[in-house]
């Protein structure tokens, strides 16, 4: 992988690696860069299949992550493509030109992420959440705990006891600086 | 209508006697892999019901229910699952502190009552308990953090060569970090014998709020800077981050919050009523269960008044402690605060008979903690010879000022924090030292850290050796004999094993001086006939009841000489109570009984 991964710096520039396997590695690279990587990738290299295109949400970094994994059918070795795009207004380009199940998976990242693929068909169509009106379910600040509270009944009689407050309560803590 | 349709539904029922075309649902049965999230088991006995389960579901599946009552290290509260929400997504397995709480690989259940779809795994007897297989933490990974953010401390070869502290303290990035680590389960507040405001001062560091954290630390503790730095923290005995990794390091949090502040009166504002105006109380005996006593009720208007024999506040945390422990300017700032508050601090002046006699006059409520100042002897031949000393004393001498001075060699008979005390304090006195115990190093009562610390200066330790007599020698020195002991099972179940001398077999050690640190008991010379007798028991403690009194009306106590465990944080917990029943007793109007 090391030839490839070298190669990949001499023709794109910038980037970071890591080899996690002996046929599996992780490329970092700019967004901008990140689809003539691709189409480099399966036109010229062998990278012909898109396995998984998924998504991860940095919040603190105020960024996602896409990450597009490829395989070579031929060599048996995969590449992970990884790029960080802006987390507000989140948009990339679409890779379904190059392999048309891709529609999906962006379709997919679209609902769960808000992510964007300007050009890519199906954007906007529900995927599996109909009728949501909601922030997207898999960005970090969507509160799933609320969520569920409000629209899934749990068991009548249902009684949680905080740990914290009920030890505090057995054992007889208090304070003395305010009333 | 043709008598065909009328026979038509009946020839159905002939198939009712053919080889059925669908496979029985027995023979298709197939297990889960090995790893399948299926319904929950979980091992109730190793389970603390810390809640950090019903925390982190995402659904709101779990509910935290008692199953038993709670003690210091178990809430008794274990979690019941709502499968009517549960996903199976595993958090609650992966971030279990325990490892207890598990997934079978059984997927298939059918029950007509869907109450019943609602249990307490290891609780509610289940099919499926003790399965073997399904889904656990993983090897390797968790979501908890187990380990801690590690203290910078000086380097042991420097230390000895100064009185600096030794442990260099957390840094903001640092102690954030360290905070983080917390489940904010609160068993920790269970176990401090003061159930210190744990989670909460530990959750307002890692948000970054340390005036919050002070607030937090100052309700129920006004030494916490003393705590900060020598606390025997029990808490940290029951963390259930230590369950599988480290425990949270919560004295070193709290000694962080105390150091951000130079000034706590300038943090604190007590709201509290002043109930106390015009009442005055007298505390005699100024470590942290009189301090305690003092402050609590100044802020609540009381007049009080401490004495203490000494020339510093702080009792065995001033004269005994080491000051590489605890620096005298971290307990001059807790002492601070009590006089901002209030408080009158009347130091080197010892309470005798008359002047305590004189005090049950004026005073509405009178508290003593005087704690435990008189060693307990070595009992053997040559005890009394020149060199051979106390732990006690050289350390009160040491912290008080005066000039002391171990030779160039001492033995310390011992195993406590008094023993590695003074073992240290010799060695920074320039002399080679040796601990002399009788039990094993595992029955040491001092703390682990203390004893590994000691051993890193430079300090030989010598177990099971049983001292047997002094001798002068002719070049001055004191010859230490002392025989070797084994171990023998003790003579009651459940206590510790005796150490039983070896006849016949004797080891010398030549030494400049014998220091005894065999232990302390309290010492009543200085206390009135007619109130000795009637507060203190046959076997030399203080008896009190739930709100601190001692059987004199009036009379509170509290510290070593009442609690058992003889740390600062019980004497702490003592004066709180103390300080809840003198309010009780001086607003129903009472008065200490003047005899």
């Amino acid at each position: 992988m090391k030839e490839i991964l070298k190669e990949i710096e001499e023709r794109f520039g910038p980037i970071w690696e890591r080899v996690q396997r002996p046929k599996l590695a992780q490329v970092g690279i700019e967004p901008a860069k990140a689809v003539p990587l691709l189409t480099w990738l399966k036109e010229h290299r062998g990278y012909v299949t898109l396995v998984h295109l998924s998504a991860v949400d940095w919040i603190e970094q105020g960024e996602f992550q896409l990450t597009w994994l490829l395989g070579n059918p031929e060599t048996e070795e995969r590449l992970m493509i990884c790029s960080r795009i802006d987390r507000e207004n989140p948009a990339a380009e679409t890779v379904s030109g190059l392999w048309p199940q891709a529609v999906t998976y962006e379709q997919e990242i679209n609902e769960m992420f808000g992510v964007s693929f300007p050009g890519s068909p199906r954007q906007g169509v529900p995927f599996i959440l109909e009728g949501w009106k909601d922030i997207p379910p898999m960005r970090r600040d969507f509160d799933t705990v609320a969520f569920v509270e409000k629209h899934i009944p749990g068991r009548e009689g249902r009684k949680h006891i905080d740990t914290r407050t009920y030890i505090g309560e057995k054992f007889g803590e208090k304070g003395y600086l305010h009333d | 209508m043709s008598l065909k349709h009328v026979l038509q539904p009946f020839n159905a029922w002939v198939q009712a006697f053919s080889k059925p075309y669908t496979i029985p649902m027995k023979d298709t049965m197939r297990p889960g892999a090995d790893r399948y999230r299926g319904w929950h088991i979980n091992d109730v006995e190793k389970c603390v019901g810390c809640g950090t389960c019903a925390d982190i579901c995402q659904n709101a599946a779990i509910d935290m229910v008692p199953v038993k009552d709670p003690v210091k290290g178990d809430s008794g509260l274990r979690p019941k699952i709502d499968y009517g929400r549960c996903c199976w997504c595993a958090l609650c397995v992966d971030v279990c502190t325990t490892g207890s709480l598990g997934m079978s690989n059984e997927y298939t259940w059918v029950e007509k009552d869907p109450e019943k779809c609602r249990y307490t795994p290891g609780v509610d007897a289940k099919p499926w308990d003790g399965s073997e297989k399904g889904w656990r933490q993983e090897e390797g990974f968790s979501l908890i953090v187990k380990d801690r953010v590690p203290m910078p401390m000086l380097d042991p070869k420097e230390r000895i060569k100064t009185w600096a502290e030794v442990v260099v303290g957390y840094s903001v990035e640092e102690a954030r970090k360290e905070a983080a680590r917390c489940v904010s389960c609160g068993l920790c507040v269970a176990a401090c014998p003061a159930h210190m405001h744990i989670p909460d001062y530990i959750g307002a560091i890692r948000d970054g709020d340390f005036e919050k954290a002070l607030d937090f630390i100052y309700d129920n503790n006004p030494m916490p800077e003393m705590c900060g730095k020598v606390c025997t923290r029990r808490c940290e005995g029951v963390c259930s981050v230590g369950i599988q990794g480290e425990p949270l390091a919560i004295r070193w949090l709290k000694r962080f919050a105390t150091e951000q502040f130079e000034d706590f009166a300038k943090v604190l504002h007590p709201e509290v009523k002043r109930v106390g105006e015009g009442k005055k109380v007298a505390v005699v005996g100024g470590g942290p269960s009189g301090v305690t006593v003092a402050y609590y009720l100044a802020v609540r208007g009381f007049e009080v008044t401490i004495y203490e024999a000494l020339p510093q506040l702080g009792g065995a945390t001033f004269f005994g402690i080491p000051k590489y422990r605890f620096p005298m300017p971290s307990l001059e700032k807790q002492v601070d605060l009590l006089k901002k508050a209030g408080v009158k601090i009347v130091t080197d002046h010892r309470v005798e008979k008359d002047e305590f006699r004189r005090l049950l006059e004026e005073n509405d409520a009178l508290f003593f903690g005087t704690g435990l100042m008189k060693p307990y002897k070595l009992g053997v031949p040559g005890e009394d010879l020149e060199g051979v000393i106390y732990a006690l004393d050289l350390l009160r001498d040491h912290h008080v000022g005066k000039k002391v001075e171990v030779g160039e060699s001492v033995v310390v008979v011992g195993g406590g924090n008094v023993a590695i005390d003074a073992s240290r304090v010799s060695r920074r006195l320039g002399a080679e030292v040796t601990i002399a115990y009788r039990r094993r190093r595992e029955d040491m009562p001092a703390d682990d850290e203390e004893i590994e610390d000691a051993e890193a200066e430079g300090i030989e330790l010598v177990t099971q050796s049983i001292p047997l007599r002094v001798e002068k020698l002719e070049n001055g020195k004191l010859d230490f004999i002392w025989g070797p002991a084994e171990m023998v099972p003790p003579d009651r179940p459940g206590g510790r094993p005796k150490p039983k001398l070896i006849e016949g077999v004797e080891n010398h050690l030549q030494v400049d001086r014998v220091i005894v640190a065999i232990g302390q008991k309290g010492e009543f010379e200085w206390m009135p006939e007619e109130v000795a007798e009637k507060v203190v028991t046959s076997r030399g403690w203080v008896e009190v009841d739930e709100t601190g009194m001692t059987q004199w009306p009036g009379i509170f106590a509290g510290g070593d000489l009442v609690n058992s465990t003889a740390d600062a944080i019980s004497a702490i917990a003592d004066g709180l109570k103390a300080v809840e029943g003198i309010q009780q007793f001086t607003l129903e109007g009472l008065s200490v009984s003047k005899s």
